[in-house]
């Protein structure tokens, strides 16, 4: 069986598309995790070439592309340091590689807040308070969201010394850690904290593609022109997709950062175990394959930009904002008769009506600090694929994409008070923000605490679409509790006036990829 | 067929405004971009207003489109032709002033008047390219699964550059108070380091700040430190693409070139040559 799947994978690699439906339509049984199922680490267990995984709203397909591998010692499977987890404690199968907050309460509810998900270091607001009361991890519990603890100043980055051009200044701090003495801005290491949104381990080999045909920024970073940082193992360029802040310069680099602060492990990870862990990631491919209503969502007569397969063939490292792409592919199929119930027809008609919401109502997409002040204009008139969303089967934005949508900063409608609040002031003889200047209130500087630039204050990368339905919340800083609220932000934020027909279509559309 | 009649007139209106504002008139004065929405399908338009005239706002390829919640810094020369948003065109640059300017803040709605045009990404690839595209875009409601195969590839490498090597010279232009070039100079650029790599050469870099002196806003001086900016970020791009520090003389003015409100943009500049071995500077 492997060895046939794994031959038909790399036909399909190269182009053949006879094959789809051995993968595409909703596998056999034994392939197939009836329930979002929590993977614990160091459980014993096959991770097949191709499975299947329950999520909120049906299934999603995950290509194992080189093959079965068995988890036990495998170091994305294996605690690796000091606190019981691993790499999958954070990046669950069933939940696209992500974890969702609806994972995380069962995982409390079933282990009474024991699981190391929970472990004080970053799965709590912060490491001081009373790890045993459920308040103590109320970032986790509510909106999914771990500690990351960033130094101030920054690190060099890039093999540069980092000037901060701003000073930092806690206005309010409801997780207690940013003042903490021990864990916070004025501590013996003095530390940022932000809360995040795991991003999702799946379709890496789309992320760090260097970005094609669109020279010269296979070298240069679009914003500024300068030079993209470089790999300090290979010395090659990197595409900066890796991370919210593009910290995570490579595969290896990440998977060390993480082990260091996620895992907490004294020392570095051995050179094996990175290599393992940047090939396992490499060759992960996932997608949703089956919606709750529209049922088998791949296969004959499908949209072929979905499922994992789509993944797995299409070229990485594209500009899909044009009319063959259209991003995701043509979902004009579905625009008749293609469902086998009323139900399934209309559940398809609407994800076909989304995506050309999708990628051809334009909206002035307007004062985005890092993104229209990079030569874009303000506004842009863009429509979601045709402007920040544009890399082919993806939909992060290839450029790449740090941006200050107003999620982080004020005052767009975004105010949060359950995170924490900070006032950034940049020195006058440096270039403002562009749209908020000089002093600025957010709860995550984003990118700014990497490169220490004012420009970059709030400015965060935009993620991958794939596998969303079993990831909630959305957005970096969880603001989203579903694609509704998702679309509802965006609506409201760019004065879109989406309908409701539009909104419903539009979130259809997202439970598909 | 109304539409394409309002076009005309838009046109003809145009011809009126350009015919006004004389051909040849240098001009250099800040004011609020305008943004003009030109249709459902299409981006927007920028253009201003000064002294009654309106003229479009727009540069090379990637040089950094106008901003609303900044001034435009308008240097330019008007010239003959078809107006551009609905406005007269200018030759010459357009620079965003980085503070801000909440006061800019004007959209024009669609009003038929200005009809944009659809672009698509692949009209800027080779003849070769397009037609695979043309071809595709044909077949794809017979098969679907094109709609995820490659559209946009990456041009062909050049030939290295072979001898007899000659001296090389180019200028890349910035926007006021800022050391972003475009992609399509940072391409030339490289192009040019490959060259000097290939001929064992000498590259030079020299970088120039500058003031504008305007009509409407006296004279705008480029910050402290603009031309070291300027040099050192491609002194750092030119030594990361291989040119060894040995060969590359990097200098910069600190002072700011004088403005006379004559093309005055040139002065925000940084001259490049390479001198192959023996050579001398072009
Ligand atoms: C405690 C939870 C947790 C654990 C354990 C964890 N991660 Fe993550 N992971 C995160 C969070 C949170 C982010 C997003 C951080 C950010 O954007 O700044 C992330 C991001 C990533 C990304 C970036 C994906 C993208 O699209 O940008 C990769 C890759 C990744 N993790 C791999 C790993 C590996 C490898 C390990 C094990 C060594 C690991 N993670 C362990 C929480 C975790």
């Amino acid at each position: 069986m492997k060895s046939v799947f794994v031959k038909s994978m790399q036909l399909l690699a190269a182009g053949g598309v006879a094959l789809l439906p051995l993968v595409a339509t909703s596998g056999t049984s034994d392939l197939q995790y009836p329930q979002s199922e929590w993977w614990a680490p160091g459980d014993k267990r096959t991770f097949p070439a191709y499975s299947e995984h329950a999520n909120e709203h049906g299934r999603i397909g995950i290509i194992n592309a080189s093959g079965a591998i068995e988890t036990d010692g495998h170091p994305f499977f294996t605690p690796m340091g000091s606190n019981g987890r691993a790499c999958v404690t954070c990046h669950q199968p069933g939940d696209g590689m992500s974890v969702s907050v609806t994972t995380i309460q069962r995982r409390w509810e079933e282990t009474g807040g024991k699981d190391p998900l929970f472990a004080a270091i970053d799965g709590s607001n912060c490491p001081s308070l009373p790890q045993g009361d459920k308040a103590s991890h109320s970032l986790l519990l509510e909106r999914g969201l771990f500690r990351l603890g960033l130094p101030w100043p920054p690190k060099p980055y890039d093999g540069e010394e980092v000037e901060p051009e701003f000073s930092i200044e806690v206005v309010s701090d409801p997780s207690g850690c940013n003042l903490d003495p021990e864990w916070g801005l004025r501590s013996d290491s003095p530390t940022v904290s932000v809360f995040r949104r795991p991003r999702p381990v799946i379709n890496i080999s789309h992320l760090v593609e260097l970005p094609h045909g669109v020279p010269p920024h296979d070298k240069f970073y679009y914003n500024d022109k300068t030079l993209l940082p470089t790999d300090p193992e290979t010395g090659d360029f990197v595409s900066l997709q890796l991370m919210t802040d593009g910290r995570g310069i490579s595969p290896k680099e990440q998977a060390k950062d993480a082990a260091r602060t996620h895992l907490q492990r004294p020392d570095a990870l051995p050179e094996q175990a990175l290599a393992k862990i940047e090939a396992f990631e490499k060759q992960l491919y996932a997608g949703q394959v089956f919606d709750n209503v529209g049922g088998v969502l791949t296969g004959a007569g499908a949209p072929p930009g979905i499922g994992p397969n789509a993944l797995l063939q299409a070229p990485p490292g594209r500009l899909g904002n044009n009319p063959i792409n259209r991003v995701f592919g043509e979902f004009s199929m579905w625009e008749g008769e293609s469902g086998e119930t009323g139900q399934q027809t209309a559940f398809r008609n609407s994800v076909a009506r989304g995506a050309r919401v999708f990628f051809d109502r334009r909206f002035y997409i307007s004062n985005v600090g890092s993104y229209n002040d990079k030569g874009l204009g303000n506004p842009f008139k863009r429509s979601c694929g045709g402007g920040c969303h544009n890399t082919t089967v993806m939909g992060m934005d290839l450029a790449p994409g740090f941006m200050d949508l107003g999620l982080n900063s004020w005052p767009w409608q975004n105010q949060r008070d359950d995170l924490p609040l900070f006032r950034i002031t940049c020195k006058a003889d440096v270039p403002p923000q562009s749209y908020l200047g000089r002093e600025i209130l957010t709860h995550d500087p984003g990118r700014a605490l990497i490169t220490g630039k004012c420009r970059d204050v709030g400015a965060t990368m935009t993620q991958q679409m794939r596998a969303l339905a079993g990831r909630a919340p959305y957005f970096t800083n969880g603001s989203a509790a579903n694609l509704r609220e998702l679309v509802d932000f965006y609506d409201r934020r760019f004065n879109i006036g989406y309908s409701e027909q539009e909104k419903q279509d539009l979130v259809n559309f997202m439970r598909t990829l | 067929m109304w539409v394409d009649l309002r076009q005309y007139v838009a046109v003809a209106l145009g011809v009126l405004w350009s015919a006004s504002s004389g051909a040849g008139e240098l001009l250099s004065f800040t004011a609020c971009p305008v943004a003009r929405d030109t249709g459902a399908n299409t981006d927007l338009c920028f253009f201003t207003e000064y002294q009654g005239q309106r003229y479009a706002l727009q540069g090379p390829s990637d040089w950094g489109r106008p901003e609303l919640m900044h001034q435009v810094l308008v240097e330019g020369e008007v010239v003959e032709g078809e107006p551009v948003c609905g406005a007269t065109v200018l030759s010459g640059r357009v620079s965003v002033l980085r503070e801000r300017d909440l006061s800019c803040n004007e959209i024009v709605p669609f009003d038929g008047s200005v009809v944009g045009r659809a672009r698509n990404l692949f009209e800027r690839g080779s003849q070769a390219q397009r037609e695979r595209a043309a071809g595709m875009m044909a077949a794809l409601e017979e098969n679907p699964a094109l709609s995820i195969e490659a559209v946009i590839y990456d041009t062909p490498q050049p030939e290295p550059p072979q001898p007899p090597f000659t001296a090389q010279e180019m200028v890349i232009h910035f926007p006021f108070d800022s050391d972003r070039a475009t992609g399509p100079d940072m391409m030339q650029f490289i192009a040019m380091l490959e060259y000097a790599v290939a001929a064992g050469g000498t590259v030079s870099i020299d970088a120039h700040q500058g003031e504008s002196l305007t009509e409407n806003a006296g004279v705008l001086a480029e910050r402290q430190g603009m031309a070291a900016a300027r040099a050192s970020k491609l002194e750092r791009i030119a030594r990361r693409l291989g040119v060894p520090a040995s060969s590359l003389h990097v200098t910069w003015r600190a002072e700011n070139v004088p403005g006379d409100g004559r093309h005055d943009w040139e002065s925000r500049r940084v001259d490049v040559a390479v001198i192959p071995p023996g050579g001398e500077a072009p």
